[in-house]
């Protein structure tokens, strides 16, 4: 036990004393937390547009003044034809064009329909999609006043299904609310998987594992000594975590706090046990990093932190049964905003401890004193 | 020059020799533009629902049937009454319920005002959005069907999605993945070797041989651009060939650019080996400041104009912004350099900066 004791004390001696290091790690992540929160945001909204009116008619006017008064709409340009219109789509300078046709009202009279044309810049479609949904939107809009003002007994008549929407958990749709517990725990797996994989191979790179091997130091305790100061590190910046996340985005906590500590302990022993697993078996600095980066990226990007993991293609689903990022933004946003309780995650707290428990193991057998 | 050539042979070998960084140097973008070209996708599929329905009719039928038929939605469970959908929610398993009111399809036939409930798990926002809309619009659908007859001055809406007719992600994951790759590789390459250089004592001793310091940086970079260059050509042929990419503009002109973006993200890479004497500061400096900034502010995955101001302002400072709008411009719209000489400029001009200011750095360490 003493000699745990010592090795934890020597860990966070080195720790403390290489101060730009620390410094980095803790304010980092903080700084992270509150300007990617800021960042991380699909909501669409100012929407550039151009609008080619080749009718000019009474009607035309008015359907342009109502895109006009919505403030998800900007309009930016009125080109005189298609050519130039499309050359602005190319420059960037709108998302979308709206491009009403000449004789478009007497159309509406004489034919009783008119087509009106949308161009979207698709490249983010889904973007391009709430663009299109939303000026569509309108356009009925504007159908439905100008049928009710020339047919109002067909308009009456027509009986319309109606559907209450009620959005739960986040009535006012803030995107904040379902980003920020997902990215408090991103970072704690980068700052724990990370510092953690650099550990031990720097011992490598500057001599002193020799000395440690030559000690009577055993596996596990060698273990327990590296993993034991970055959990607690770690536990340290979650609770910062999670004052900012309290203080600064004003996120609920509907859940037991307590039951959220018991998963960030867990998470930090597994993600720790990465690191040093990654650790173990690379033989320089360089190459703990890179594998460390290409687990990360990959937990990060596959963990449906950005798009929702059930859309993704079946065997990406099946990768992510071993993505322990998964499942601990999946606990967060459940404890932190639908107040889930233990019997709701137990499938997710015995997974990840079955990780963490796997993963320090193999930690634990890869130390090897010889070569 | 013969010297010069000699040490960048030198530096070659050194990398060359190090079988497993190589494997993950090369690796690591190709699984990486594979996995997210795929994977990463917004499109929604077999969203699982619940539905409650206290109806029990021919038309609460028709439109669960309607609504499990489309592809978005899959029955996850059937409820028996109200209090059972907070449960549902709870367990994270649905993201959206139906609900039926008693009596919905008697009122709805008299023209009595009667509610059909859609319930959404926002905590995850966009996707309740969009399953909300496409619940809601195939619903409407199937009054507008019931209701029968044309409505009068019906205006249609055709819809043309320009750049991207088939909505594919790929348009997107793609360039962004790319900027990615090439930037955290080759900067986090550079920062980490210089910087060990300078831990085991040894750039000490490049400063004494008769290599100037432009030499010994340029000596320093020429290999890892050479490698990037390869990797980015390879992310390139993926992107067309197995993504599905289009190839629109100039081939030359979207090299050189590439060129051109892996040249600044080395001189990042030697500017915070500039500041730091340890291999981990370099590591760690470079991933947290390259990485997540680069995912998250470059417009990748989140779109810039939704940010508020100042982080507007911010990510103009972000060089894969303009990279990533170079990739989109010359592979989607076809476009040519006259339409990117800002892109350009700017990429040229940081790249230009972290050069000076590192050489300025390094003049007055050795000094």
């Amino acid at each position: 036990m003493n000699r745990i004791a010592f090795l934890i004390e020597k860990e966070f001696k080195q720790i403390f004393r290489n101060t730009v290091l620390l410094r980095m790690m803790m304010a980092m992540p903080i700084m992270q937390l509150i300007l990617l929160s800021y960042a991380a945001n699909f909501e669409v909204k100012d929407l550039k547009m151009a609008v080619v009116d080749q009718d000019h008619s009474s009607y035309s006017q008015r359907l342009i003044s109502k895109f006009a008064h919505i403030h998800n709409f900007q309009l930016v340009d009125f080109p005189t034809n298609l050519k130039t219109s499309q050359e602005s789509l190319l420059r960037n300078k709108v998302d979308l064009v709206m491009v009403i046709p000449p004789h478009f009202s007497s159309e509406l009279y004489r034919d009783q329909k008119s087509t009106i044309q949308l161009m979207v810049n698709a490249i983010d479609g889904s973007k391009a999609g709430i663009a299109s949904g939303y000026a569509s939107s309108v356009i009925t809009d504007f159908n439905n006043e100008i049928r009710v003002e020339n047919y109002p007994l067909a308009a009456q008549n027509n009986n319309t299904l109606e559907i209450t929407n009620q959005y739960w958990y986040n009535p006012r749709l803030e995107y904040r609310t379902f980003m920020v517990p997902g990215i408090l725990f991103e970072l704690l797996i980068l700052v724990g998987g990370l510092i953690s994989a650099l550990n031990i191979v720097r011992e490598k790179e500057i001599g002193t594992q020799e000395q440690l091997n030559v000690t009577p130091i055993q596996k596990y305790q060698f273990v327990v000594g590296k993993l034991v100061p970055f959990v607690v590190i770690g536990l340290l910046q979650f609770t910062l975590g999670l004052l900012v996340a309290r203080f600064v985005f004003q996120l609920p906590m509907e859940g037991s706090l307590a039951l959220l500590y018991v998963f960030a302990l867990l998470f930090l022993v597994l993600s720790t046990g990465i690191g040093l697993s990654i650790s173990n078996v690379s033989s320089t600095l360089q190459q703990a990093m890179f594998a460390a980066f290409f687990m990360l990226v990959l937990f990060i990007l596959l963990s449906g932190l950005f798009s929702a993991t059930e859309n993704m293609p079946m065997w990406a689903q099946y990768l992510n049964v071993i993505n322990p990022l998964k499942y601990i933004i999946e606990v967060g946003r459940n404890i932190m905003l639908k107040g889930s309780n233990w019997y709701d995650l137990q499938s997710q707290f015995f997974t990840l401890l079955a990780m963490a428990v796997g993963i320090n193991m193999l930690a634990m057998l890869q130390y090897r004193k010889t070569s | 020059m013969n010297r010069f050539i000699a040490f960048v042979r030198k530096e070659f070998y050194h990398i060359l020799r190090d079988r497993r960084t190589l494997l993950i140097l090369f690796g690591l973008p190709l699984v990486q533009v594979l996995l997210f070209g795929f994977a990463l996708t917004n499109e929604i599929k077999n969203a699982r629902i619940a539905i409650l329905d206290q109806d029990k009719s021919l038309y609460s039928q028709e439109i669960t049937n309607r609504l499990l038929s489309s592809g978005y939605f899959q029955a996850a469970e059937y409820l028996q009454n109200p209090k059972q959908l907070e449960a549902a929610f709870r367990k994270g398993q649905i993201k959206l319920a139906l609900v039926f009111p008693p009596r919905f399809s008697d009122d709805w036939q008299h023209g009595k005002k009667t509610q059909l409930q859609i319930l959404a798990d926002a905590s995850e926002q966009n996707t309740a959005i969009a399953l909300n809309g496409y619940a809601s619009a195939i619903i409407q659908e199937f009054a507008a069907s019931t209701n029968g007859g044309k409505p009068p001055m019906a205006i249609e809406i055709a819809t043309r999605m320009v750049f991207n007719p088939n909505l594919k992600g790929a348009f997107v994951f793609v360039p962004g993945v790319m900027a990615m790759v090439l930037l955290l590789v080759s900067a986090m390459m550079t920062s980490v070797t210089l910087a060990r250089e300078k831990e085991t004592g040894t750039m000490e001793v490049l400063f004494v041989s008769p290599l100037n310091q432009i030499q010994i940086i340029l000596g320093k970079v020429i290999p890892y651009l050479a490698l990037s260059f390869i990797n980015g050509c390879v992310i390139l042929l993926l992107g067309v060939y197995v993504l599905g990419m289009p190839m629109a503009g100039s081939l030359a002109l979207l090299l050189a650019e590439t060129l051109l973006f892996i040249f600044l993200a080395l001189s990042i890479g030697i500017f915070i080996s500039s500041i730091t004497n340890s291999q981990v500061v370099a590591m760690f400096a470079s991933l947290m400041i390259l990485m997540m900034p680069t995912i998250f502010l470059s417009g990748f995955i989140f779109p810039i104009e939704s940010m508020p101001m100042f982080l507007q302002y911010f990510s103009n400072i972000i060089p894969a912004k303009y990279f990533i709008s170079i990739v989109k411009g010359i592979m989607i719209k076809g476009l040519g350099i006259s339409y990117l000489v800002r892109e350009t400029l700017t990429l040229a001009g940081m790249a230009t900066f972290f050069i000076l200011l590192s050489l300025r750095n390094l003049k007055t360490r050795v000094a």
